[in-house]
């Protein structure tokens, strides 16, 4: 059986780097992935810090699991939005891409991409065209494998 | 049932982030967090510090708990110093001052105070025989992030 | 305040316990409740083992956080349900009471009562989306658990010490 584990467990471990977010605010992204249940679920912890004052500027975790049909299935908290569940929407191999539907008829679109030790993600929660909050993270711990 | 231990550190237990500058001129963000652990016999200490693109520049863990005499004892690690088991030394009321050798003839003085959700933090790395006040020291202030992670009643 | 972000400051720690399921024997039951976000949130984790053989058998982890909205909701994972979202329903104040839908249709209510203070009585009913309860039914899940407390020595008998 594939778990979330078998399509993204390079993802797991300790990122940063610099965002920039949806309202222009600049700060350091820290994103922390780490596995649950022999692989089944990856939790999702992500922060924003004001480089300057250490201040948290914006906070949020999620559950990444794989539904019966094999599609990545996200569900979201942040402190500006409130919760969300995401799907996975079709995309380039190696990139994780969903999407679903906020109140007021808003769209939220999250797409990360994994290459080595780069880790980059796009955020978007308004319309398609609108701002996004764009990340450029390197990880910033060992690779943390579960089990050989 | 509150133990010495959270009843005198309560206060402390959180998350705390603010700028930092070492005495080389690296600057960066320190973050520290206390953690009550096994129903506050003892807390847990994470700190990690990063420069302005995130990049890691130290990080470290311990473990704070009460001796029989009821002072404290720091179980340390930290990248820039290694391990250490510090021992509390007497200072003010609201003070917690600690020292402890590393390896290579090196040794470790810390002093700690909550105030106001402000966390001030000194360190001074020795290294001989003779403590000499010229020692490089880092101090850093950092602010309370979030919620107490204060258990039980005392969250209340 | 909501009784969740009154209750989980308390709850705060490692519990430990039994549970009875619908369709297989008693479990033992592990559960930690910690502090997520910087304190701003909770996470509970519940695993459930074989009493005698140590097998883990189901575990369900989920975060709960104050939305902007103000309500409490949930992002949660069930090994057996796989990816749930619960909203806080209005409950007795020593009660942490959870409802909503999974992502495969399941209709899931939880509650979580103080006892004691070192004591939670949990449980769980579910069913399809749209089902009825039912005039007499029966948690599905149902279970104590206790605040794991560290072992000491019993104080000395009778005084003096044993030569």
């Amino acid at each position: 059986m594939t778990t979330i584990m078998d399509r993204f467990g390079p993802l797991i471990g300790l990122w940063r780097g610099p965002i920039v977010l949806q309202d222009g605010r600049k700060g350091i992204a820290e994103f922390s992935f780490c596995p649950h249940f022999e692989g089944n679920l990856i939790e999702l912890v992500a922060l924003s810090i004001d480089a300057e004052t250490g201040e948290s500027q914006a906070w949020g975790m999620a559950h990444l699991a794989l539904d019966r049909a094999g599609r990545t299935v996200w569900r979201q908290f942040n402190q500006r939005i409130g919760f969300a569940t995401l799907n996975e929407v079709d995309d380039d191999p190696g990139v994780l891409s969903a999407s679903g539907s906020l109140s007021a008829g808003r769209q939220m679109m999250i797409s990360i991409r994994q290459d080595g030790d780069e880790l980059a993600v796009t955020v978007s929660s308004g319309m398609p065209d609108g701002p996004k909050t764009v990340s450029r993270m390197r990880r910033a711990s060992r690779t943390l494998r579960e089990r050989p | 049932m509150t133990t010495p231990l959270i009843k005198r550190f309560h206060d402390w237990l959180g998350v705390w982030r603010g700028p930092i500058e070492w005495s080389d001129g690296r600057r960066g963000i320190m973050e520290f967090t206390f953690e009550s652990i096994f129903n506050g016999q003892a807390i847990e200490v994470r700190t990690v510090s990063f420069d302005s693109e995130g990049a890691p520049l130290t990080r470290g863990w311990g473990y704070l708990s009460l001796d029989r005499n009821g002072r404290v004892i720091d179980n340390i690690y930290f990248s820039d110093a290694g391990f250490s088991v510090l021992h509390e030394v007497a200072d003010d009321p609201g003070m917690l001052s600690l020292h402890g050798p590393l390896p290579g003839n090196r040794n470790l003085d810390v002093a700690m105070m909550v105030e106001d959700d402000v966390l001030a933090i000194s360190s001074r790395l020795g290294e001989g025989y003779a403590a000499s006040d010229a020692r490089p020291r880092t101090f850093t202030r950092m602010r309370r992030i979030g919620r107490s992670l204060a258990p039980r009643e005392e969250a209340e | 305040m909501s009784n969740a972000m009154r209750l989980l400051p308390r709850w705060y720690g490692l519990w430990t316990g039994t549970s009875e399921h619908e369709s297989t024997a008693t479990m033992s039951v592990r559960t930690n409740i910690l502090p997520v976000m910087e304190g701003r949130g909770f996470a509970m984790q519940t695993e459930m083992f074989d009493p005698s053989t140590g097998t883990f058998l189901r575990g369900v982890r989920f975060a709960l956080a104050v939305g902007p909205d103000g309500r409490v909701q949930t992002v949660g994972y069930s090994t057996e349900m796989g990816v749930f979202g619960l909203e806080e329903t209005p409950d007795d104040e020593d009660v942490l009471a959870l409802s909503g839908v999974t992502e495969s249709g399941i209709q899931l209510n939880v509650t979580y009562r103080e006892e004691s203070p070192d004591t939670l009585m949990f449980s769980v009913f579910w069913r399809p989306h749209g089902a009825s309860l039912g005039k007499n039914a029966r948690p599905g899940l149902f279970g104590r658990i206790h605040r794991r407390q560290p072992w000491r020595p019993p104080a000395p008998q009778g005084g003096g010490n044993p030569v």
